[in-house]
């Protein structure tokens, strides 16, 4: 069982097994948020190589205000959001975009075929939304945080928080629709 | 969230959120059915972890870069203070010759002093390698 007050102590004296541990503890974390800011899979591994440095580097100032997963999910979002803006993503770098002028791209014969495999479907439209959405989806469904914590996390207020999160699936769920409707048409001839 | 659709699109998604499955018939018989199973396959997928993680040795790889700075910071700081332990002293030995009115001692910082110019050029280099090399290795150990 990991015990962060043990643990962190043992990393401020200099164990660097210890820090091992803990880099065990939350790489997946730190993992599945930037997987899903950051678009290219090659720049991922070294983003979250990055985001663990920092977290040596600054595990000082970690003041147990929060859960330590919280302060080390905040490194990895504002760790990929940098890339993001040093790498101009596309749509990925404004942060603040009007949903309702928001448009998936248009579909194509590659893209229809993917969705015999919904998840990557799913996924590769998850993977078109601003990164404000693509963030609060992936840290309230993926990484099980709640609305509080990603207001730490990310610094948005509660409520658009709240409404990024419907309007992310809202939008989601229109595009899938169709595709479900397919389904329950072949279900019911 | 103005609209009515709207509206009962948040309920939906409350709906699933609380367990409800798309085929429940407690609770969700006013909603299209066609909505509450696409948002059923959304929240499904959604919590689905990514087929790929971190590699094997990640752990590992991230220890031994932070390991490769300290080691680095170490060398760094030691590779400044030495030159300067030796400037300090050359600086101190003149002082003392000054004080002393030692004529050997003179000559050989006259000898050194002849030089000044290339002693500074090789000071300078050293001094901007030892910069440079910290600054290239920061970086590669980062990116």
């Amino acid at each position: 069982m990991f015990n962060e007050r043990e643990v962190i102590p043992r990393i401020l004296k200099g164990d660097l097994h210890a820090f091992e541990l803990l880099v065990k503890q939350y790489q997946q974390l730190v993992f599945y948020v930037i997987d899903k800011l950051v678009r290219n899979q090659t720049d991922k591994e070294d983003i979250s190589q990055e985001v663990f440095i920092k977290v040596y580097s600054n595990l000082r100032h970690f003041a147990y205000k929060s859960k330590l997963s919280t302060w080390i999910a905040s490194i990895a979002y504002r760790t990929a959001l940098n890339h993001i803006r040093d790498h101009k993503q596309g749509s990925g770098v404004q942060v603040d975009v009007i949903m309702e002028s928001f448009h998936f791209t248009e579909e194509t014969p590659a893209r229809l075929s993917e969705k015999k495999d919904l998840a990557a479907y799913i996924n590769r439209l998850i993977a078109e939304l601003p990164v404000a959405y693509r963030s609060v989806l992936t840290l309230y469904h993926l990484n099980e945080f709640s609305y509080q914590e990603i207001e730490q996390i990310t610094g948005m207020p509660e409520g658009t928080v709240k409404n990024y999160l419907f309007r992310a699936r809202k939008l989601l769920k229109d595009k899938l629709k169709p595709y479900i409707t397919d389904e329950y048409t072949k279900r019911a001839d | 969230m103005n609209t009515r659709k709207e509206q009962i699109d948040a309920q939906m998604q409350e709906c699933i959120e609380k367990g409800f499955t798309a085929t429940d018939p407690a609770g969700t018989v006013s909603f299209d059915q066609e909505d509450l199973a696409a948002y059923q396959v959304l929240f499904d997928t959604l919590k689905e972890e990514p087929t790929t993680g971190p590699s094997y040795g990640f752990s590992r790889a991230v220890i031994a870069k932070i390991q490769t700075r300290k080691d680095y910071a170490f060398m760094f700081k030691w590779n400044i203070i030495l030159p300067l332990a030796l400037l300090l002293s050359l600086g101190i030995i003149y002082l003392a010759a000054v004080y002393l009115n030692n004529g050997m001692a003179n000559s050989m910082i006259r000898l050194i002093a002849g030089f000044k110019w290339q002693l500074v050029f090789a000071m300078t280099c050293f001094f901007m390698i030892q910069y440079l090399d910290q600054l290239l290795i920061k970086r590669r150990t980062i990116v």
